[in-house]
């Protein structure tokens, strides 16, 4: 328990100072970043409990969604919120062991782990996507 | 209402320069030039903006056009910009400022330098050492990913006027990371330079490129789409390769086991 509280207070940091580094907004850093803690729990949980595929996709549709509901909110652009949010859910370790493999010349685990990576980077990009068609949606309906 | 068609051509073109350079979504370039000459009445918009370069055809009375090309050379991000140009564009539309006062407001946010922020290095080695130790690392882990993070933030800022940026500092950036998390690992014997290596890449990820992409081709911007798409596999592939080729020689020298 204490471990996973730790987790979530380095990924609130981290992505604090992410969202610092592209000069977020001052009003919008603590609302990122407690977004991206929200997001990486959801994440950690269902890939722990179902499948991790599907919890990189619960997980960046929990950040997506909560980023459109800010833009709303401060009427800011959504993706101030969305981009700090989702960075520490990026597959960036799968990345580095699909590089390693094939430095170690081990091609089958390579394919292997690189096919796992780019199906998680589109199991985010699908609930993005599936998001921000929603929130396109929603805003239609209202200015209508 | 009467207005000067000089200076909302000027007004555009600079709010949508600074959305595009500053890594806003094309689509949010093309709805603030049509948010803003809507309402001043304009008959008739076009505009197409990829993130290279925009073009802008803005007809007041429906007769006569005015036609505008802009060229887009760097990139960045800087979410505050974005930001700023925002809320001008809407204080624009309700006719709260002029067009004179808009445009001197854009001018000041355009010459604005953001990334010179003294800490911003800092931010930099601070977000990659809570990446080490989120992905695992433990407090020798966090300080090598401080530093490392510190030198590969003042790295990139060097090489931010170079033309070709991006392909540049991500090769830069990994050799160093690589550099730095395997020595670290051979002079300390720690055994975890992987959580190193990770956790500094992750900020130089292509996230927004990535985000963007998405963004952009849900909303039919297929040209935005593929060119943000490929701009993150460039990135993402060549600070792969930085981190690879010192892997790979310290393999064949036999550092690495």
């Amino acid at each position: 328990m204490t471990d996973i509280i730790l987790d979530l207070i380095y990924c609130f940091a981290a992505s604090l100072f992410f969202a610092l580094i592209m000069n977020a907004p001052g009003k919008t850093l603590i609302h990122t970043s407690i977004a991206a803690s929200v997001g990486y729990a959801i994440y950690m949980s269902c890939s722990n409990q179902l499948n991790t595929t599907l919890g990189y996709f619960a997980g960046t549709t929990f950040v997506a969604m909560i980023g459109e509901i800010f833009a709303r909110k401060f009427k800011m652009p959504a993706t101030t919120f969305i981009f700090p949010a989702v960075i520490p859910m990026v597959p960036g370790f799968g990345l580095y062991q699909t590089m390693l493999a094939l430095v170690q010349n081990d091609i089958p685990s390579a394919l292997e782990i690189g096919a796992n990576t780019i199906l998680n980077i589109a199991a985010m990009a699908t609930a993005m996507a599936m998001v921000s068609v929603l929130a396109l949606k929603m805003k239609s309906r209202n200015t209508n | 209402m009467e207005f000067n068609i000089g200076s909302l051509l000027k007004v555009i073109k600079l709010s949508a320069q600074i959305i595009i350079e500053n890594g806003g979504e094309t689509y949010r370039a093309e709805e603030t030039i049509k948010f803003i000459c809507k309402s001043f009445n304009v008959k008739e918009i076009e505009s197409i903006a990829t993130p290279t370069g925009f073009y802008i055809t803005i007809s007041v009375n429906g007769d006569d056009n005015n036609t505008l090309v802009k060229r887009i050379r760097k990139r960045t991000i800087n979410l505050q910009k974005i930001n700023d140009v925002n809320n001008i564009s809407r204080k624009l539309s309700e006719h709260s400022i002029t067009l004179n006062e808009a445009l001197e407001e854009l001018e000041v946010i355009n010459k604005r330098i953001d990334s010179k922020n003294k800490y911003s290095i800092l931010y930099a080695g601070l977000s990659s050492a809570f990446f080490t130790v989120l992905f695992g690392g433990e407090v020798l882990e966090f300080f090598t990913a401080l530093l490392t993070g510190i030198l590969v933030g003042a790295v990139s800022k060097r090489f931010e006027n170079l033309h070709s940026y991006h392909f540049f500092s991500s090769i830069f950036s990994g050799f160093i990371i690589a550099c730095i998390a395997i020595s670290a690992a051979f002079l300390l014997k720690t055994e975890n330079y992987n959580h190193i290596i990770v956790g500094c890449m992750m900020p130089l990820l292509p996230g927004l490129a990535m985000t963007n992409a998405i963004r952009d081709t849900i909303r039919g911007d297929l040209i935005s789409g593929i060119a943000r798409a490929t701009e993150a596999l460039l990135v993402a592939s060549s600070l792969a390769a930085g981190v690879g080729v010192v892997v790979y020689m310290s393999y064949t020298i036999g550092i690495l086991f």
